[in-house]
């Protein structure tokens, strides 16, 4: 049931007031000059509710104008089950042709978005609901062939009810062949995009609908596998308001990002031009700073309790201010693709001194209702989760990683421990301990034990100078072994938390140095010194290739906490040479 | 020939237009909300329809009722105001289709002057000096810093789609500027939906000049002088005056010649008017064209003797301006203080209520444009207005002196009401603004030592002269009237009860209210408007008529929420509890 559609689009219940010069928003029923909702991109000005488009509408919303060259398709077999019900198969196939224009449920073609060349594959939910049958299936699997064989990123745009039920079981097959087709676009390190469009459901929504790299609902959508009726009818249950909805599917971690339709062209042109953009040249960007006249080396004299308080004040600048301050752009990726998105780990798309980078990074949030709603930077598995999907994203494109580290720890609750914290944390570090592309990691501020670890398997560890990394809080440590919070800061110096004992103990690369008092007093100053602390790591692992890479982070896990040759000093086996 | 005319507008601009309209013979239709349905454009107009709730989305913004209201009562014309649709290009698209005359320049003229971007550009063409700046959206903070670079600094960040005093930001320095433009931008859409901004110079004391034109269809234009509007707070302007006596004659004159030749370039018709920004050297720089009548047409008229409303309806009528640029000769000067019902205590916050007092001021060239009377409760879903107090004198001194006498006979009194009017006086007692030195910034900065003024002329409202013996009394004095509110008397008789009420009663009533056909009455209590045929409209006149017939009226203006027996047991039960009452 849940993979098929109705036969046809459901005929949109005609309002009396409707004609030529007037239409009625179909959610608010209010009436609305045609002219002025065609000038608002089909949105309502009242309610915002999105009005459905035909293909030919959306490729002109998105792409660059007159930049859009259509596939033509030899006409293939039409009718495999000679289908009837109340009527002919065929001619309910060549009265939808008729009535939206196209010769099937997709327009397929090569475009622009903002410059960049892509291939654009648009469905129409006027054909037949956008039903998939064996024609949608084939022209979707030959835009994603046609993305392979020019080395081009595709962008789909879905509104499909599901796999077409006229061509039976030929339909349902079609979800493994364009789910192949995908798999391949994605093995290329090409990009795709699935901008979901109400409504995306079946047989689609569980195919490549939902594989491309980056997912984004259209604003109010509905999105998903079996429609709200089946489900009602089948469980007799009382569904949520916004079941369904775009921002459901964010809630719950299932799409990368809601956009309005305004706003789908500009982050279409982001993503992109991140992804797929000219090379950065010497000539369009500014070479690389020369180095810090500041020695990477920490300051001395920093007492370690001065520096466990800088590193956890309130306006100490956070993941989402270096991502707006230290770097020229970001698309923030959210969600896990299974279950939630955690607010306490953020992660994107970034561009760096022309470079396209990942970054995944803790968030604490400046207010009181910030920290509260990002549970004070302290990730659940979902957030680990997430990060290890960028983390495939990034190995995917060949993108490097940054992360910034800035947590008390994980997040210590029932829940977490339900959905697996300590393999997500587990997960995620043997994940970034084989990634094929270079990682640095920044300890920002609070590094709190195996929940900052998760993010620091890296092949650079930088560190802020009022910063620290720790097995257990100052306050934790002092409980246990002094029995009292309040010998905290006789804990933190016992510890030696700080940026100098990371760079003393080789665990560390380097410090980056931060204004006096702090990096809060000048956040823009700070950002600056991050930046070109980045800039300078990155430019140093661009010339590696990956079996570089893996080698030079294995040994460099090894080192930590003794030398090899203090490991090699306690030999299991007798050398044969001794 | 426009012989009825819909006025789609409230409060004073509609008592002005109706007004004007009296006196050409042009019948009057009155569109009101349901909290303005006793308001007094209704009593002077010639049939006025209920065009939906108070909020002015479902009402003064909703266009199928406005236009269907034209249609049904037959009006031929359409008069806008200012504010709500009067510069809406797509409302003027809509009546030309309808074949109504909308009176305002050609809808195209409109869009090209209501995107601030394409004005600059054609008045640049057209050879009117613009700030440095930009014309086109500037696109990222990169692009808009080495704008800002190039034209100097302080410049100034703008919402192309602006207004209101929201969307500006003006930066000092270079390194502010990618923040500044990042804010703005993000104000921008979240305020007006669109996030395109502009840089372009900032002046830091300049004057804000307009020149009020009038244009008719066949291709001649006149000036009408100009008015100094550069008391602004955070842009909004509070008081205006003409002449700007600050320029030398014969640059306002230019001025004035540009403003016309620039509206005549673009094909502008009706009454509008150029805003030009004056820097201190006297240099003048067009900024923006209103495409409207405007709140502060009442100086221009004072000086002139022209009656702007009146040439504006002529004009839209197709007929050629009787008024040639040698008649037009501005003479003495005038100023008009907006009176406002707000608290600027409480940082201008609305402040409205019952009007208990409303005294107006008179006397010798001075008067009161308002919308409001007596008694009447000053709604919170429109803006504060309250009214203009116009005065004209033959120099600016008189002036100012004849405004603070009629500022200080004004009385409006009533529970929770502040105003503007303490304000005012306190402001014409400036010396930068007796003097005339003012700039558009001088308010916003001169407001917390005005305010600190304001607060000691408001516990004596009266006036500097006291009577020190007290009043001398020759015959007893009467008993003084309980501040009963004064009303004119209403053609229309009280709500009279009538508990037999019945749904024939009714479909009578719409019959001879809301055009219900004669073919398509009901006995049926459970049908609804929509089974007969009415619409919300119909619906609307109904409501009017309850009230007005029987003191009763359905909670909501839906017209499918209701079956006709639910109606009349509420129009029943309704006069059952005033007869116990």
């Amino acid at each position: 049931m849940s993979t098929s559609s109705t036969t046809t689009a459901p005929a949109p219940a005609r309002h009396p007031a409707d004609h030529a010069g007037w239409i009625s928003c179909p959610a608010c029923g209010w009436l609305l000059y045609r002219k002025r909702l065609d000038r608002n991109l089909r949105v309502c000005p009242e309610c915002d509710h999105h009005l459905r488009l035909s293909a030919r509408a959306r490729i002109a919303l998105l792409v660059d104008a007159g930049s859009f060259t259509e596939s033509t398709f030899a006409p293939g077999p039409r009718n495999p089950l000679s289908f009837a019900d109340l009527r002919d198969y065929a001619d309910r196939l060549q009265e939808a042709a008729r009535r939206s224009g196209e010769s099937e449920a997709v327009v397929v073609g090569t475009a622009a978005i903002g410059g960049t060349g892509t291939v654009v594959a648009v469905m129409d939910f006027g054909f037949l609901g956008g039903s998939m049958g064996v024609e949608v299936g084939r022209r979707v699997s030959a835009a994603a062939d046609l993305a392979l064989e020019r080395g081009l990123p595709l962008v789909t745009v879905c509104a499909s009810g599901g796999a077409r039920m006229q061509e039976g079981v030929f339909s349902l097959f079609q979800m493994a062949r364009t789910s192949a087709a995908f798999a391949r676009l994605r093995e290329a390190g090409l990009l795709s995009v699935c901008v979901l469009t109400d409504p995306t459901y079946g047989g689609v929504s569980a195919s490549f609908a939902t594989l491309a790299s980056v997912l984004v609902a259209e604003r109010g959508a509905h999105v998903g596998f079996a429609g709200p009726r089946v489900v009602q009818e089948t469980i007799r249950a009382e569904l949520p308001r916004d079941f369904q909805t775009a921002e459901f599917l964010l809630g719950h971690g299932l799409v990368d990002r809601v956009e309005s339709r305004a706003e789908l062209r500009p982050l279409l042109t982001r993503l992109l031009a991140l992804h797929h953009g000219p090379a950065p040249t010497a000539q369009a960007w500014p070479a690389p700073p020369p180095p810090l006249p500041t020695p990477s080396r920490p300051r001395p004299d920093l007492d370690p309790w001065d520096v466990v308080q800088r590193a956890r004040e309130v306006d100490r600048p956070t993941t989402l201010d270096y991502l707006r301050s230290a770097f020229d752009d970001f698309v923030e990726l959210h969600g896990d693709r299974a279950f939630a998105d955690d607010p306490a780990v953020v992660g994107g798309v970034a561009s760096l001194g022309g470079r396209t980078v990942v970054v995944i990074g803790h968030e604490k949030g400046h207010t009181v209702r910030e920290r509260v709603a990002r549970a004070f930077g302290m990730p659940h598995p979902e957030g680990y989760r997430k990060a290890a999907r960028l983390l495939g994203h990034a190995e995917t494109f060949g993108l490097p990683v940054v992360t910034l580290v800035d947590t008390p720890g994980a997040h210590p609750g029932p829940e977490a421990e339900e959905h697996g914290q300590s393999h997500a944390i587990a997960e995620i570090i043997q994940r970034s301990s084989r990634l094929r592309v270079p990682v640095v990691a920044v300890v920002t501020g609070e590094g709190g034990s195996g929940g900052a670890l998760a993010l620091c398997t890296s092949d650079r560890l930088l560190v802020l100078e009022n910063a620290y990394l720790s097995v257990i809080s100052p306050e934790g440590c002092a409980a246990i072994l002094w029995r009292t919070a309040t010998a905290a800061p006789t804990a933190a110096r016992a510890m030696r938390l700080g940026a100098a004992h990371l760079y003393d103990a080789g665990i560390a690369d380097a410090v980056v140095p931060e204004p006096p008092g702090g990096a809060h007093t000048d956040p823009d100053a700070a950002a600056q010194a991050l930046r070109e602390a980045l800039l300078r790591q990155l430019d140093q692992l661009s010339g590696l290739d990956a079996a570089e890479l893996l080698a030079s982070r294995a040994r460099r896990l090894s080192r930590i906490g003794g030398d090899d040759q203090a490991l090699r000093a306690v030999p299991t086996v007798v050398p044969w040479e001794s | 020939m426009i012989s009825r005319l819909l006025i789609a507008n409230r409060g004073e601009i509609a008592v002005r237009i109706a007004r004007a309209c009296r006196e050409l013979g042009i019948e009057v239709v009155a569109v009101h909300s349901t909290s303005d349905r006793d308001s007094a454009v209704v009593a002077l107009a010639d049939e006025a329809v209920h065009i939906g709730p108070a909020a002015p989305r479902c009402s003064y913004l909703h266009v199928p009722n406005i236009v269907e209201a034209a249609l049904r009562t037959g009006a031929d014309a359409v008069h806008p105001g200012y504010g709500f649709l009067s510069e809406d290009p797509d409302f003027a698209e809509i009546c030309a289709a309808e074949g109504l005359t909308f009176v305002g320049p050609p809808p195209e003229v409109m869009q090209q002057m209501g995107n601030k971007a394409t004005a600059r550009r054609l008045m640049a063409d057209a050879g009117l000096p613009l700030l440095p700046g930009v014309v086109e959206p500037v696109r990222t903070a990169e692009e808009g810093r080495a704008i800002a670079d190039r034209i100097g600094y302080p410049v100034i960040i703008k919402a192309v789609a602006g207004g209101g005093g929201r969307g500006m930001t003006v930066v000092g320095r270079s390194a502010d500027f990618a923040t500044a433009f990042a804010s703005t931008r993000a104000t921008a859409r979240a305020v007006f939906r669109d996030p395109a901004v502009y840089v372009e110079r900032f002046l830091p004391s300049a004057r804000h000049v307009e020149v009020q034109v009038l244009c008719d269809a066949h291709g001649n234009g006149v000036f009408l002088g100009e008015r100094d509007c550069s008391l602004q707070r955070r842009h909004q302007k509070l008081l205006e005056e003409g002449p700007a006596g600050h320029l030398p004659a014969v640059q306002r004159a230019g001025l004035g010649a540009m403003a016309v030749h620039g509206a005549l370039s673009v094909g502008y018709t009706g009454a509008g008017t150029m805003e030009f920004l004056v820097d201190a050297a006297g240099r003048a720089y067009f900024m923006e064209m209103n495409a409207r009548i405007q709140v502060e047409h009442p100086v221009t008229e004072l000086l002139t003797g022209i009656d702007l409303v009146r040439e504006q309806i002529l004009v839209a009528d197709g007929r050629r301006l009787q008024v040639r640029q040698e008649d037009v000769v501005p003479r003495g000067a005038a100023i008009e203080c907006r009176i406002n019902a707000e608290d600027p205590a409480r940082d201008f916050a609305p402040a409205p209520g019952r009007l208990d007092v409303l005294q107006v001021p008179d006397g010798p060239w001075t008067r009161f444009d308002t919308g409001y009377r007596q008694g009447d409760q000053v709604s919170p879903h429109y803006d504060s207005l309250l009214g203009k107090l116009v005065v004209w004198a033959p120099d600016r001194d008189q002036a100012i002196r004849r405004m603070d006498r009629a500022l200080a006979e004004l009385r409006v009194e009533g529970p929770g009401l502040h105003t503007t009017v303490a304000l005012h006086r306190a402001l014409l007692r400036h010396p930068d603004v007796i003097a005339d030195r003012h700039d558009v910034q001088f308010l916003d900065r001169a407001m917390p030592e005005l305010i600190a003024r304001t607060a000691s002329l408001a516990e004596d409202p009266g006036l500097a002269v006291p009577a020190a013996r007290g009043p001398l009394q020759l015959v007893r004095p009467p008993t003084p009237d309980p501040p009963a509110p004064v009303r004119p008397p209403q053609e229309r008789t009280s709500p009279m009860p009538d508990p037999s009420f019945t749904i024939d009663d009714l479909m009578d009533l719409l019959t001879q209210k809301a055009g219900l056909s004669p073919t398509a009455r009901t006995t049926d209590p459970d049908a609804r408007f929509s089974d007969i045929g009415l619409d919300s409209l119909a619906f609307l006149s109904m409501q009017t008529e309850l009230q007005d017939r029987y003191g009763a009226e359905m909670p909501d203006d839906s017209p499918d929420r209701y079956t006709f027996g639910e109606i009349v047991a509420t129009v029943t039960g309704a006069t059952d509890s005033a007869g116990m009452a």
